[in-house]
């Protein structure tokens, strides 16, 4: 069998990934898909702690589910600000969008 | 535990669901008279917050759903806080809203959700139920935040605050998997004595737990707006129509306070040493940072922003203070029902401000007191308890927090939190001085519209009622901690 | 050795890191990346003279046991493991012997090369990426990893060909190479499913144990395995059919394609090849042998025939490569494992020479043309003498390194196949030929265009011509054969072979035959190659080409158009593959366009699609790790002004490193 440690690994790459898409990237849909990254990395690591270590209660399933329902909403408002920043500014660049600061 | 009881424990939650899918139907069919729809939004609120009275008063304590929530003083206490802040929200935003969009129904549709998710967040119990309270409370105000959609701050405010949300709360999510990983289980009660546990067969498995509290608390901190998390909030608060920066200035922060106090001392006490340290630092540099800051700013909304953050970190001294009485719990809950009117009092004063002078630039505040000598009377009140000047609830909050600090031996913490106040004085009266002593650059009065003259009436009186005569509170705060799990 | 073997791992994490912190650090100092550059390859290469050195002074006994491995990684798959690791064996220390020399030279003589050019750290960053595939897959004990690096190389090898994007051509050649290796690729990967599906493994000597099994239960697909391992081979070695991409790929920058399409990464097929040898041959009759064999021979021979007619002086090396690798692969094809690598050793050395040279002077004359050259030899001396050195030992003259190698193979062959015999000595007549006539029209005579100043190149370029020059002439001496009279004896009874001899020696069932010095073979080549020689004098030596005259070689009509074309391959790919892959598109995906105007289209797309994608690998992943570091470095910097910069990724940069900090400090405390 596969160890756990091995599951982690990738989840952990896989969320700094993420993590790296949502700095660097410029284009906001791409920072969400960097979100999007992380939480599927979170994902992999609840999925691997309920199989290797409770596998006979179902809360990292349960709430595996509920991070991906969540993450649906969640991309879905974002979609909408992200729109609706487009129809103010014409742009989806989040580093031009500081009109407010310090 | 029957289907009764359990109904009758979560009825404010009950209600609130219940009213806001009332008011976001009936905004279909209510074409005209939208203005009702707020009256129907605060008609809702009424019996939600009578419930979680009654309750409180009832002093129940009840674990629901599988564990999922608790009902009991503390959690009852943070739902009264919610209903509050947001009955004076809506109070706030009728006619600002009325001036500036035709889309309202759903706007105080979204409040109640808010509230409601408020409310989850104040009694979850367990890491799924605190993710998704949490999560649900940033839904709605990503949404509240970029409402004005044609205008370009406020949806710039809300795209920004979604960013950092998202991915605050994927951090947050991170810690809770390693947590779940670590215990093998996402119940608060349990993960503390899987932990006990764990650490009386194994070594201290601090190199996994300390980073899945730390990567959890990004996403608590976020709620809270502490430094280094922070951010997001000046920006979104100048962005956010100023009812929902008022809303996310008390409502969500408290809750925040509320999740992390449950957290840290229901699931993980054993690391207290360790976290008290972090909160320790995050305190001194939130209290710090955000009374520099707000030194400098020239916008009010900008300034109160900052202002909050530096508020936060007062919260947390209060918060660390855990030994050797529960004086340090007792003021944090006592600091943020004071908190709540003042800071909600001051946004609400400058909501009706802006809303005859469409300005929010502290200059404008000139000669105040001769256009409107009542707004300017009451928000020097409002200042003098966010400064903790007596007799003013403020003033009981800080002495709480400070005492608490004092007491379990954290001077420094208690100098540097009244250097702060001190500091803070400056930029407060930094708009009284405007008010009062500066010509007006405007000639005329101004009239004032109704409903958040009314709020800003309620919260100066609660302001001044607990500032002079605190013990009711704090006979309320003493009881509902004692509920809380066990506190050294 | 066991000790030794520790140190294998680090030849190709070098050059690794060098590329991770060229591109995250030192982009934006294009001296500092090409030191390091330099410095990595130098590491691996004393690593690599230290193991090749104990090697051969016996340490490990090859004799004994069949390698020396290091486990690096152990993947559980059930009951066993997936083991990824390193080994030391005769052929990797003679290809450890080779790559990090080549390199080297290559790697300093690009300092002067590159000079000035815009991407100067980008293009070190890729070709110490490109050297971590090629000594990863050197040093590969396993399937896996070799095909890690392969693949490695292929994306190097890409993005080095279209490494002047602006250039249409180049871009396009770098598409053409990557879809045409990606065939072979692909069918590689099938070859090594399978074997790991029968085999159980991937590791080396493991899957040579268990071919012997599946050959006897079943030969068919132990024998359509080892055609598609061969099929990898074909792509990366640029054999026919999928010769096409080489030439095109003449588009990167010399360096480059003296590095990677002549010395080291289409040598990897030769290398695939020879390291596998005992899955093609442990079939009764080695029917996949004779495949290898026949492909082989008929590259080497076509592939040389076409160089003569081509103008473009890299272009003349490029079919010169396509038919000396040809030339390797029918020498495998026909048992000869030790010859072939050989002469993938001292090709290696000369052709990276001749590369050069040529790079040396298109860095002089400022144009590919051969005809627009002439009269180089005293303007560029160094040049001229290296070229000629190399072109000595392409054709094979004696004692040159090349005479020493081709002669091995032709005597091999000799013995083994005629006909192969024959297509090698025409391939090997030819082949002095076209390297004369390039010799003549690029260095003898006068300038045919009076516009070009050709000036020597600086010595940073000229000092690694030196050395490879020395390293091609001397090289052979290694490789003499044992019974040649007086030499071998001498030269210690022609130890290289006497060394890779032990490769397979574990296995039963490999029976490579073993062919002595054979006095008229050898004879025959020398008057091959220097009747060849004398032919190109003739035409070409003899009374210089002036200016505007044409080829003499046109008079032969139709063949010379037929060369000229290159057998019209790529013409008859595009009539009938291409098209084919048109008309399937079409079908599938409808396009109602009307009239789809063939492979313009097909072509032009793909290129978009692809040029998209490695667009947003720019863009995003290289541009990306430096910009990023850079935002963090300059948000740190502007905080303490302004820390509210209003950039919402700022503030969560200061999320992340608070939050690191704080995880730093606590785990700490």
């Amino acid at each position: 069998m596969i160890p756990l440690s091995w599951y982690l690994i990738v989840a952990a790459i896989l969320f700094c990934i993420g993590l790296y898409g949502v700095l660097a990237r410029r284009n906001a849909i791409g920072i969400l898909m960097g979100i999007e990254l992380m939480l599927n990395a979170v994902n992999i690591n609840l999925i691997a702690f309920w199989r290797y270590i409770t596998p006979e209660v179902l809360t990292g399933q349960v709430f595996a589910l509920f991070v991906i329902t969540v993450a649906a909403a969640e991309a879905s408002i974002g979609l909408a600000l992200i729109i609706s920043i487009f129809r103010n500014r014409e742009t989806v660049i989040v580093e031009d969008v500081d009109m407010m600061k310090w | 535990m029957d289907w009764a009881e359990t109904l009758i424990l979560l009825s404010p939650q009950l209600i609130l669901v219940v009213w806001a899918l009332l008011v976001l139907g009936l905004d279909l069919l209510v074409t005209k008279a939208k203005d009702s729809l707020a009256y129907l939004a605060l008609a809702g609120l009424a019996p939600a917050l009578g419930a979680a009275v009654y309750l409180l008063l009832q002093r129940t304590g009840q674990s629901l759903l599988s564990g999922m929530v608790q009902v009991d003083a503390y959690s009852l206490y943070f739902t009264v806080i919610a209903c509050l802040a947001s009955g004076l929200v809506i109070l706030a935003s009728m006619e600002y809203m009325k001036a500036r969009t035709r889309y309202r129904g759903e706007f105080y549709g979204l409040l109640l959700l808010a509230t409601l998710a408020m409310t989850l967040m104040a009694a979850s119990t367990n890491l799924i139920m605190i993710y998704l309270s949490i999560e649900f409370m940033s839904l709605t105000s990503y949404v509240l935040v970029g409402y004005f959609r044609d205008d370009p701050k406020s949806s710039e405010g809300g795209l920004k605050y979604f960013l950092f949300g998202a991915v605050t709360s994927s951090l947050m999510l991170y810690g809770m998997s390693l947590m779940y990983g670590a215990t093998g289980t996402t119940d608060l009660a349990e993960i503390a004595t899987n932990l006990a546990a764990m650490h009386a067969t194994m070594p201290p498995m601090r190199w996994l737990i300390l980073p899945a509290i730390l990567f959890m608390l990004a996403g608590f901190s976020f709620k809270m707006a502490l430094v280094p998390f922070h951010q997001w909030s000046p920006d979104a608060y100048e962005g956010a129509p100023t009812p929902v920066a008022t809303l996310l200035s008390v409502g969500p922060k408290a809750m925040g306070f509320s999740i992390l106090l449950r957290v840290l001392i229901t699931a993980v006490p054993l690391f207290q040493f360790d976290w008290v340290a972090i909160l320790m630092g995050i305190s001194l540099v939130t209290m710090t940072l955000g009374n520099l800051t707000a030194m400098r700013q020239t916008n009010i909304k900008r300034m109160l922003a900052y202002s909050s953050i530096a508020q936060a970190g007062y919260v947390l001294v209060g918060l660390v203070s855990l030994v050797p009485s529960s004086i340090g719990i007792q003021g944090v809950l006592l600091y943020l029902m004071a908190y709540l009117f003042t800071n909600a009092g001051a946004f609400i004063a400058v909501i009706a401000f802006s809303h005859v002078t469409n300005s929010d630039e502290i200059a404008d505040y000139a000669g105040l007191v001769r256009r409107a000598p009542a707004l300017a009377a009451v928000m020097v009140v409002f200042f003098m308890s966010l400064a903790g000047l007596p007799p003013t609830a403020g003033f009981v909050g800080k002495l709480l927090v400070f005492g608490a600090a004092v007491q379990a031996g954290y001077y420094y913490l208690a100098i540097v939190g009244v250097v702060n106040s001190v500091i803070s004085v400056v930029y407060y009266f930094n708009v009284v001085r405007q008010m009062f002593f500066l010509p007006p650059t405007v000639e005329g009065r101004l009239s004032l519209p109704r409903f958040p003259m009314a709020a800003v009436i309620i919260c100066v009186v609660l302001v001044l009622l607990i500032g002079l005569y605190p013990q009711p509170l704090i006979d309320l705060v003493s009881q509902s901690v004692t509920l809380l799990a066990v506190i050294p | 050795m066991e000790n030794l073997v520790t140190l294998v791992p680090l030849i190709p994490i070098v050059p690794l890191l060098t590329f991770a912190i060229i591109v995250v650090f030192t982009r934006r100092n294009n001296k500092l990346s090409s030191y390091l550059a330099v410095a990595a390859i130098f590491i691996s290469f004393l690593i690599s003279m230290v193991i090749v050195f104990n090697a051969v002074a016996g340490m490990p006994h090859f004799a004994e046991e069949p390698a020396v491995h290091l486990t690096l990684l152990r993947i559980p798959t059930g009951a066993t493991t997936l083991d990824i690791g390193v080994q030391i064996d005769p052929l990797t220390v003679a290809l450890l012997f080779m790559v990090p020399t080549v390199c080297l030279m290559i790697f300093i003589y690009s300092i002067g090369y590159m000079e000035g050019d815009p991407r100067y750290s980008r293009f070190f960053a890729y070709i110490c990426l490109f050297a971590t595939g090629m000594l990863g897959l050197v040093v590969a004990d396993n399937l896996l990893l070799l095909f890690i690096s392969w693949e490695v190389m292929g994306l190097c090898s890409y993005l080095l060909i279209g490494f002047w994007f602006e250039k249409p051509e180049a871009m396009w050649a770098g598409l053409k190479a990557f879809i045409t290796t990606r065939i072979g690729d692909v069918l590689l990967m099938l070859g090594m499913v399978i074997l790991y599906s029968q085999t159980g493994a991937l590791r080396f000597e493991t899957v040579f144990e268990g071919v012997e099994h599946l050959a006897q239960t079943n030969p068919n697909l132990m024998f359509i395995t080892a055609l598609l391992v061969f099929g990898g081979a074909v792509g990366k070695s640029a054999q026919f059919p999928l010769h096409v991409w080489l030439p095109d790929a003449m588009e990167g920058p010399t360096p480059v394609s003296a590095l990677i399409h002549a010395a080291t990464m289409v040598a990897a097929g030769v290398f695939l090849v020879a390291r596998m040898m005992p899955i093609f041959v442990v079939l009764a009759g080695m029917p996949a042998l004779a495949w290898v064999a026949a492909i082989g021979a008929i590259t080497a021979f076509f592939a040389s025939t076409i160089a003569i007619a081509q103008d473009d002086i890299k272009r003349v090396l490029a079919y010169s490569t396509i038919s000396q690798l040809g030339y390797m692969i029918m020498c495998l094809g026909i048992g000869g494992f030790v010859a072939a690598v050989f002469h993938l050793i001292t090709h290696a050395f000369f052709k990276a020479l001749l590369f050069l040279g040529s790079g040396s002077v298109i860095h002089g004359v400022g144009t590919n043309d051969m005809m627009e050259m002439g009269g180089l030899r005293k303007k560029m001396p160094y040049t001229f003498w290296t070229f000629l050195v190399g072109m000595l030992a392409l054709a094979g003259v004696p004692p040159l390194a090349g005479f020493w190698s081709k002669d091995e193979i032709l005597a091999i062959a000799f013995v083994q196949n005629p006909v192969v015999w024959v297509m090698g000595t025409l391939a090997a007549f030819v082949t002095a030929f076209y390297m004369t006539r390039q010799v003549c029209l690029t260095f003898a005579g006068e300038p045919r265009n009076e516009d070009i100043h050709a000036h020597e190149s600086p010595p940073v370029m000229y000092v690694p011509l030196i050395v490879l020059a020395v390293g091609a002439a001397l090289l052979g001496l290694l490789g003499v054969p044992a019974d040649f009279p007086v030499l071998g004896p001498l030269l210690g009874n022609n130890p290289f072979h006497h060394f890779l001899a032990q490769q397979f020696h574990h296995w039963d069932y490999v029976h490579l035959p073993h062919v002595g010095f054979n006095a008229s073979v050898m004879l025959i080549s020398v008057v091959m190659a220097l009747a060849g020689i004398g032919l190109g004098y003739l035409i070409y030596g003899r009374k210089p080409l002036g200016a505007g005259q044409r080829d003499p070689l046109e008079r032969m009509g139709v063949i010379w158009t037929l060369l000229r074309n290159k057998y019209y391959i790529d013409e008859i790919y595009r009539a009938t593959i291409i098209r084919a892959a048109i008309g399937v598109a079409d079908l599938f995906l409808s396009f109602d366009q009307g009239i789809i105007d063939g492979i313009v289209n097909l072509i032009g797309k793909l290129t978009e699609r692809w040029s998209w994608v490695s667009g947003l690998f720019d863009t995003y992943v290289i541009d990306g790790i430096v910009n990023g570091v850079g935002r963090v470095t300059s948000a740190v910097g502007q905080e303490l002004r302004y820390i509210q910069t209003g950039r919402v990724q700022n503030y969560m940069i200061m999320v992340v490193i608070s939050l690191l900090l704080l995880v730093g400090v606590f785990l700490y405390m």
